[in-house]
C-alpha cells in the first residue's frame, strides 16, 4: 500500500477532474432520462488515465484512486453547489443531481462524508483511500483486494472498520 | 487522534471481530487499553453491522456490462509457461485471460489456448481439484467440445489450463453475421445441444453456458468452451472468507444463470438448460429474455415460443428432463410435429386445480380442462414412446447392416432413408392415435362448446359414461398406457362432478397400470386423486395408506407433496384430530410457492382450510376474519371463480352469530351452486343441509325439514345410502322430529344414522359418541330403557364429557340413565347414580338450578316406590328448603 495522496498528482488530478466532468455531461446528453452511472465514467477515466500513466510512470493503483478521487471531487463540489442553491430557492435538476442522489442514498450528505474522509486521512490514509476505491470508484472487494496487493479477507475486514468509523463519525445522519 | 492511536483502535477492533458476536464487548472491556480507546472501539463495534447499502457503489454501469477487466498477464507474452510459449493474448473474460501459445518443447508443432485464471479465483486447492476432476474431463471428447490438454501452476502460483485453440465467434454474432435462417440458427443449436448432452452422460455440466463459450468456427461447427472448469473455481473452497461468494458470482454471467443458481441453489443439468434456453432465445430474436423487444418480427410464436419458454421455466423440474428432450422438441417444432412443451398452464392448472379437491371451477370447464390435460399427456407420452421404440428399430437395422459388412455409403443411405421413414412413421401413428383418441372423447367434445354458455351438466355425466363403456369395453385394451392416461383423465371428470364411485373405479384401474412404469408426477397425481374419491366415499383408511404411498414417491416434488400433504389434512379433519390438520395444514401453507403466479386459487383454498379447521377447533373468531379477509380476496380475482366464492360463503357462515347473517350468507352460496352445478350436485345438499340448521335454530321445523329431506335426497344419490353426510342429516332430521314431539320416528333416524357412522368412521370418531348420546336419550323417552343403559353408559364411559361439554348435560344424562336404571328395577345403582349426579350439580351448578331440584324430585320418588321412608323425608325436608 502506498500513502502518497493522489491530489498530490497536480497535473493527473486535474485532468482527470476535468475529463469527468466533461464526461458527465457527455453520457447525460446522450442518454437523457437514465441515471447517470457514475461508476462507469470512473472506470473510463482511469482506463485513459492507464494509458497516459505509462508515460508518467504512474502505478495503475495510483490511476485507480486518481479516477476515484476526481470522482468524489466532482460529486462533491456538485453537492456543495447543490447545498447553496437549497438556501436560494427551488433549483432546475440538472444531470448530477441524479448522481449525488444515488450517492447519498447509500451514506450521507456528501459535504459531510467528504470531511470525514479528510479527517480520517490524517490518520489512516490508507482507509480513507480504501473508501475511495471502493465507494466511487466502484471496485468490488476482490478487485479492491487484487488493486492493494492483499488478501480479500483484509480488505473485507478493514472495510467492517471503515464503515462503523464513518457510521460513528456521520452519526445518526448516516443510513 | 494520533496514527498511533488509531493503530491500536485497529488493532482492538479487528481483534474483537474475530471473537464471537456477543463476546465482543466483553472481550474489549478485557482488554489493558485507554479508556477512552476501549469506549471508541465499543462504540465502532455496535455500529455493527450497518444498514447493507451502506457505502456500497450504486450499481455497476450497464454501459460496460462486462465486469472491468485489468489487464494481469501481460507480462508472459513472450515467455514459457511449461511446454508452450505464451505468444499473444486473444481475450479476457471473468474467469481469466486467454492467450495463444505454441508447444516449445520443438516435440511438434501445435498451436493451443492457455486461460490463465484471474488470481482471486485461484485457491492452493484449485490444482488438486483439477487433478481430481481430470480424468472426467479428459474423457469428454466430442467433436463440439474443446479439449482440456492439460494443466498446470505459473511459477508464482496462478493456475492455468491448456486447451484446445478455437478460431471461431460466440455463436450469437455468427447467426448474426452470417446472417443465417430460423431454421439453420435451429439447426446450429442443436449441434450445441448434441455436445452439452454428451457432457451430461459423462457426468460433468458446464455451469457457466453463455454465448462467448459456445463459439462457431468459419466453417459452421460449434466448439463449446470451458466444461467443467468452472465447477472446479465455483465450489465454495475450505477456509475462504464467506466474501468469496460474491465473487465467484462476480465470476459468472448472471444473465445467462438460472434461477437455481442466481440463487446459489444445488446446480443440475437442468441449469445448463435453462442457459441454453437463454442462449436459444437470444439467437432466434435477438435478445435475451430480460431484455425489452427489438424485433416484434422475431418475437416467438407457436410451437417454437412454447419449447423456449418450457426450457426457461422457474422450476427446474418442470423444463425438460434432458438436454435430449430439447433437442427432439426443437425439430419437432420445425417440423411441425406435436412438441412435448405443450401448453404450459392450461393442463398444469387443471391438474393442479383437480387435485387439490377443492371446487373451483364450473363441471363443464373441469371436464374440458382435463381432457385438454389428458390429451396433451397422451400426446407426450405417445410421442415419448414411439420416439423410443423407432429409435430402437433403427438400432438394430444399423447393426444389422453392419452385419453385413455393407460399405459406408450405403450405410449413410439406408441411415437417411430410415431417418425419413421414421419421420413419416412417427407422423403416422400419431395421427392414427390421435384420430382415436378423438373418436373416444367425440361425443365428450360436442356435449359442450368450450367457449359457449355451459351445457346441462347432466349431458356431460352421459358423455362421460359413454366414453367409460367404451373403455370397459377394451377400445384401447393393447395400449395401457394410453388407456391409463385416459382412465385418470375421466376419473378427474367424474371426481368434478361429484360422481365419487365412477372416479374411484377409474382411478384405480388407471393406478394399476401406472405402478412401477409411470413418471413420479404421474403416478402421484393418480395416488392424490384415487385418495381423494377414496376420502370422499368415507374410506379414509385406504385414502391414508395411498397418500403415503404418494408422499414416498412424490419426495422430491414439491407441488405435488403439497397437494398430497392438503389431501391428508381434509383425512385428519374426518378423523377430528384438527390440532394436527392444523399443523399439517400450516406446514403446506408455509411451503406453498407464492410467486408462481398461475395459483392465487390455490393460495386461497389452502388457507380456506385453515380457516374451516380453526372453526373446528372452537375459534371462531379467527376462523371468521380469516374467512372474510379470503373472500375479500376472492372477490378479486380476475377471473372470478364463483364456487370458490360460494365456498367461502357457506363456511363463513358457520361462525356467523346472527341466523340471518347466516341464512344469507348461505342463501347466496346456494344461489350460485345452482347457478353453476348439476341440481343434485353433493355440494347443493351440504348448503340446503346447513339453511336447514338455521332454519332449526330458529324453530322453524316445516321448513327445517323440508331442507333436511331435500338434502338427504340428494347426498343419498351423491355418495349412496352409507355415507356420513347420510348420517349428519338423518341426525338433523332426528332433531326435528324429537322436538316436534315426535320420539318414535326420532329413534328410528338416530338408529339408522348410529349404524352408518360406526360402519364408517373409526371407532373413536366424536360423530359416534354423539348418535350414541342422541340415540340413548331418546330411547329413554320411548322407554326402551335397556337400549338406553347401554349406550348411555358407553357414552359416561368415554369420559369426554368431562372435559368438553358442559357439566349441566353430564348431570342431565346421569339422571336419564339413573331413570332407566330405577324403572327397570336396578334401584339401588339408580340412587348411586343420583347421589353422584346431586353432589356434582352442588358443586359446579348455580344454586337454585332447575336440574338440582328435578334430580332431588327424581331421588325422592325413587325413595317413595322403593320404599324407604326414612330417605325419602330426609329429601322431602331439603326440597322444602
Amino acid at each position: 500500500m502506498t500513502d502518497r495522496d493522489p491530489a498530490s498528482f497536480e497535473g493527473p488530478f486535474a485532468e482527470a477532474y476535468a475529463e469527468l466532468r466533461r464526461l458527465a455531461s457527455a453520457q447525460l446528453g446522450r442518454r437523457a432520462g437514465h441515471t447517470l452511472q457514475p461508476t462507469a465514467i470512473v472506470h473510463e477515466v482511469f482506463l485513459r488515465l492507464a494509458k497516459s500513466g505509462e508515460d508518467r510512470a504512474l502505478a495503475r493503483t495510483d490511476c485507480l484512486h486518481l479516477a476515484a478521487r476526481a470522482m468524489r471531487s466532482v460529486l462533491v463540489d456538485h453537492a456543495r453547489r447543490r447545498n447553496a442553491l437549497k438556501r436560494g430557492g427551488d433549483a432546475q435538476r440538472v444531470p448530477l443531481d441524479e448522481a449525488v442522489a444515488a450517492y447519498e442514498e447509500r451514506s450521507t450528505d456528501l459535504c459531510a462524508l467528504d470531511e470525514a474522509l479528510d479527517r480520517l486521512a490524517t490518520f489512516d490514509s490508507g482507509l480513507a483511500r480504501l473508501i475511495d476505491l471502493r465507494f466511487f470508484g466502484g471496485l468490488s472487494i476482490e478487485e479492491t483486494a487484487r488493486e492493494l496487493g492483499v488478501s480479500e479477507r483484509t480488505v473485507y475486514r478493514e472495510w467492517q472498520l471503515a464503515k462503523s468509523w464513518l457510521q460513528h463519525e456521520l452519526g445518526e445522519d448516516a443510513s | 487522534m494520533t496514527p498511533e492511536q488509531w493503530q491500536r483502535v485497529r488493532e482492538l477492533f479487528h481483534a474483537a471481530l474475530e471473537q464471537p458476536p456477543e463476546a465482543r464487548l466483553a472481550f474489549v472491556a478485557g482488554q489493558e487499553e485507554d479508556d477512552d480507546l476501549r469506549r471508541l472501539v465499543r462504540e465502532l463495534l455496535r455500529e455493527e453491522p450497518g444498514s447493507e447499502r451502506f457505502l456500497e457503489p450504486p450499481t455497476p454501469p450497464e454501459l460496460l456490462s462486462e465486469p472491468i477487466q485489468f489487464r494481469s498477464g501481460s507480462w508472459l507474452i513472450g515467455r514459457r509457461l511449461g511446454a508452450y510459449r505464451v505468444e499473444a493474448e486473444v481475450a479476457t473474460g471473468g474467469m481469466g485471460t486467454v492467450f495463444r501459445a505454441v508447444r516449445a518443447d520443438g516435440a511438434y508443432e501445435q498451436e493451443v489456448a492457455i486461460k490463465l485464471i484471474r488470481p482471486e479465483l485461484a485457491s492452493p486447492l484449485l490444482r488438486d481439484r483439477f487433478l481430481a476432476e481430470r480424468q472426467a474431463l479428459a474423457q469428454l471428447q466430442h467433436p463440439y467440445i474443446t479439449r482440456l490438454l492439460d494443466g498446470a501452476t505459473t511459477a508464482d502460483g496462478l493456475p492455468y489450463f491448456v486447451m484446445e485453440l478455437v478460431e471461431g465467434r460466440p455463436i450469437t454474432r455468427y447467426c448474426e453475421e452470417k446472417d443465417l435462417s430460423r431454421r439453420e440458427r435451429i439447426d446450429l443449436f442443436r449441434r450445441v445441444c448434441e455436445a452439452v448432452q454428451h457432457a451430461h452422460q459423462s457426468l460433468v455440466l458446464h455451469r457457466d453456458l453463455k454465448p462467448s463459450n459456445i463459439l462457431v468456427t468459419e466453417d459452421g461447427t460449434p466448439k463449446l468452451l470451458d466444461f467443467g472448469i468452472s465447477k472446479l473455481i465455483q465450489e465454495p473452497m475450505d477456509g475462504e472468507p464467506d466474501t468469496q461468494a460474491p465473487t465467484l458470482i462476480g465470476a459468472m454471467t448472471p444473465e445467462y444463470a438460472s434461477p437455481e443458481q442466481r440463487r446459489r441453489e444445488r446446480v443440475t443439468t437442468a441449469s445448463d438448460l435453462y442457459s441454453l434456453g437463454v442462449v436459444l432465445h437470444e439467437i432466434l430474436t435477438g435478445r435475451r429474455p430480460d431484455q425489452p423487444i427489438v424485433a416484434p418480427e422475431h418475437e416467438l410464436r407457436g410451437d417454437l415460443a412454447l419449447v423456449v419458454s418450457k426450457a426457461l421455466h422457474e422450476e427446474p423440474e418442470r423444463r425438460y428432463a434432458s438436454v435430449e428432450q430439447l433437442r427432439l422438441d426443437l425439430g419437432s417444432a420445425v417440423d411441425g410435429l406435436p412438441v412435448l412443451a405443450s401448453p404450459d398452464s392450461l393442463p398444469y392448472r387443471a391438474k393442479r386445480f383437480l387435485a387439490r379437491h377443492r371446487i373451483g371451477v364450473s363441471a363443464l370447464a373441469l371436464v374440458i380442462l382435463s381432457l385438454a390435460a389428458g390429451i396433451v399427456g397422451l400426446a407426450v407420452g405417445i410421442a415419448e414412446a414411439d420416439r423410443e421404440r423407432l429409435r430402437a428399430e433403427r438400432r438394430a437395422l444399423e447393426a444389422e447392416d453392419a452385419r453385413r459388412d455393407a460399405k459406408t455409403q450405403a450405410e449413410a443411405a439406408a441411415a437417411a432413408r430410415e431417418e425419413a421413414l421414421d419421420r413419416e412413421r412417427v407422423a403416422q401413428l400419431q395421427a392414427k392415435r390421435a384420430e382415436r383418441i378423438l373418436g373416444l372423447l367425440s361425443d365428450l367434445l360436442l356435449a359442450g362448446d368450450p367457449l359457449g354458455a355451459p351445457e346441462p351438466d347432466l349431458t356431460v355425466l352421459e358423455a362421460l359414461d359413454r366414453a367409460s363403456s367404451r373403455l370397459e369395453n377394451g377400445e384401447l385394451a393393447e395400449d395401457p398406457p394410453s388407456e391409463a392416461v385416459l382412465r385418470s383423465t375421466l376419473g378427474l371428470a367424474y371426481f368434478g362432478l361429484g360422481a365419487y364411485e365412477r372416479a374411484e373405479g377409474h382411478l384405480r384401474a388407471a393406478l394399476e397400470t401406472q405402478r412401477g412404469t409411470a413418471p413420479p408426477d404421474v403416478l402421484a397425481t393418480t395416488l392424490n386423486n384415487l385418495a381423494g374419491a377414496l376420502y370422499q366415499r368415507g374410506e379414509l383408511e385406504e385414502s391414508r395408506d395411498l397418500l403415503d404411498e404418494g408422499i414416498t414417491v412424490a419426495a422430491d416434488l414439491p407441488s405435488k407433496l403439497a397437494d398430497l400433504k392438503n389431501t391428508q389434512v381434509q383425512i385428519l379433519r374426518a378423523l377430528s384430530r384438527f390440532e394436527e390438520a392444523e399443523e399439517l395444514q400450516r406446514q403446506v401453507l408455509e411451503t406453498f410457492d407464492t410467486s408462481s403466479s398461475d395459483d392465487a386459487t390455490g393460495w386461497l383454498s389452502y388457507r380456506q382450510n385453515l380457516a374451516q379447521i380453526l372453526q373446528e377447533l372452537g375459534r371462531p373468531k379467527e376462523a371468521r376474519e380469516m374467512f372474510e379477509s379470503i373472500l375479500a380476496e376472492a372477490r378479486e380475482l380476475e377471473p372470478r371463480q364463483p364456487l370458490l366464492e360460494a365456498s367461502l360463503l357457506t363456511n363463513l357462515s358457520g361462525t356467523l352469530v346472527e341466523p340471518s347473517d347466516a341464512e344469507e350468507s348461505l342463501q347466496q352460496a346456494l344461489d350460485i351452486y345452482r347457478a353453476h352445478l348439476r341440481p343434485d350436485h353433493p355440494y347443493i345438499a351440504h348448503v340446503r343441509n346447513n339453511l336447514a340448521s338455521q332454519a332449526l335454530r330458529r324453530g322453524d321445523f316445516t321448513l327445517a325439514r323440508e331442507g333436511f329431506e331435500e338434502a338427504r335426497a340428494l347426498f343419498e344419490k351423491a355418495y349412496g345410502e352409507e355415507h356420513p353426510s347420510v348420517a349428519l342429516v338423518l341426525n338433523n332430521l332426528g332433531q326435528v322430529a324429537r322436538q316436534t314431539g315426535d320420539p318414535e320416528t326420532a329413534r328410528e333416524l338416530y338408529r339408522r344414522a348410529l349404524d352408518i357412522r360406526r360402519a364408517t368412521l373409526p371407532d373413536d370418531h366424536p360423530s359416534i359418541e354423539e348418535s350414541e348420546l342422541q340415540l340413548g336419550l331418546v330411547c329413554e323417552a320411548v322407554g326402551d330403557d335397556e337400549t338406553a343403559v347401554s349406550l348411555l353408559e358407553s357414552w359416561l364411559r368415554r369420559g369426554r364429557q368431562a372435559s368438553s361439554l358442559p357439566s349441566s348435560l353430564g348431570i342431565g344424562v346421569r339422571a336419564t340413565l339413573a331413570r332407566a336404571y330405577s324403572r327397570t328395577g336396578r334401584k339401588p345403582t339408580a340412587e348411586g347414580i343420583y347421589k353422584s349426579a346431586i353432589a356434582e350439580a352442588e358443586e359446579k351448578l348455580p344454586p337454585g338450578h332447575l336440574l338440582h331440584r328435578s334430580l332431588l324430585e327424581e331421588l325422592l320418588r325413587l325413595y317413595e316406590d322403593w320404599p324407604r321412608p326414612e330417605e325419602a323425608a330426609l329429601i322431602r325436608e331439603r326440597l322444602e328448603r
